[in-house]
């Protein structure tokens, strides 16, 4: 009873020891699962040297490049992952609109340049944004809506009746 | 997609069939900002177009389109397009400056200078130079 108790013990002991020896996957292996992975971005490879992986290549964003690499590690026998790769500059990410003040008196003269053919236009700041009221057809809304978009001073409340 | 690209997504379509370079469509504080340039007035005006159909009385407050006729040469030739009245010329790039000229609905002028989005500087047929409203210049 003793004895096979101890055979276990052993037997433990011997499958202990070979998972610490899992580092011992080749590195063709370790490049087939990591290539595996790496397929779902077209745009990315990935090179196994010495149970390491080097990821190289772009990605579209730094959540999925996080994801993949964390998936990289994930596999048994990588010892660690060296990224290489980079993030693709997003068009999402563009600077933000740069608005200006409505109040702005350089502003003011440029509003009044493009309503000045409709006399029936009145504008006025309120609260900080734009108002534009009074009685225009479609055509001359347009017309208003494209010279005062132009000027980017945020929201612009067109409350004008449109016949 | 948001809501907003959702429903000005006829807009953005338009402005990429026409071709408007360095097209920029961003949302903030809820305002979609769609911006860009046209290499002529009917590129620009393709966009506007796409607008009315969703916003037919062209009132919206949620988008905001600066769409420019950009990059024309010196030289080039510009139609009036006035509703039905003169456009003036002036002497500054303001409708505050003295009017020094005038061009008919339907004339030409040559483009000497887009010196801002709003104010172009011309030449009229009668050889006075000045500056008009590019709203009123066909491109």
């Amino acid at each position: 009873m003793k004895k096979t108790i101890a055979m276990a013990a052993l037997a433990v002991a011997i499958s202990f020891g070979a998972v610490s020896c899992k580092k011992k996957v080749s590195d063709a292996d370790l490049q087939t699962q990591a290539t595996t992975v790496v397929t779902s971005n077209p745009n990315a490879s990935v090179e196994v040297k010495d149970g390491e992986a080097h990821l190289s290549g772009t990605f579209a964003d730094q959540a999925s490049k996080d994801a993949m690499i964390t998936q990289l590690k994930a596999i048994n026998g990588i010892k660690s992952v060296h990224d290489m790769s980079t993030v693709a500059p997003a068009a999402t990410a563009a600077a933000p609109v740069e608005t200006q003040s409505a109040v702005d008196p350089a502003v003011q003269q440029k509003v009044q340049d493009a309503v000045k053919d409709f006399p029936s236009v009145k504008v006025e700041v309120v609260n900080g944004e734009l108002t534009l009221t009074g009685t225009v057809s479609s055509a001359d809304a347009r017309k208003i809506k494209e010279s005062v978009d132009a000027l980017k001073v945020g929201k612009v409340n067109y409350n004008y009746t449109v016949k | 997609m948001s809501t907003l690209q959702d429903k000005y997504s006829g807009v953005v379509s338009a402005a990429q069939t026409a071709g408007i370079s360095n097209l920029q469509v961003q949302e903030q504080d809820g305002i979609l900002y769609v911006s860009g340039q046209a290499s002529n007035t009917a590129a620009k005006d393709a966009v506007w177009n796409a607008l009315g159909a969703v916003d037919s009385t062209y009132s919206a407050s949620d988008i905001n389109i600066d769409v420019q006729v950009a990059g024309l040469s010196v030289g080039a030739v510009l139609t009036v397009a006035t509703d039905e009245s003169n456009l003036n010329i002036r002497q500054e790039p303001s409708t505050e400056a003295a009017v020094v000229g005038k061009a008919g609905k339907g004339d030409s002028v040559t483009l000497l200078e887009q010196t801002s989005d709003d104010w172009w500087k011309v030449k009229t047929n009668d050889g006075q130079e000045g500056y008009a409203y590019s709203r009123y210049l066909k491109a």
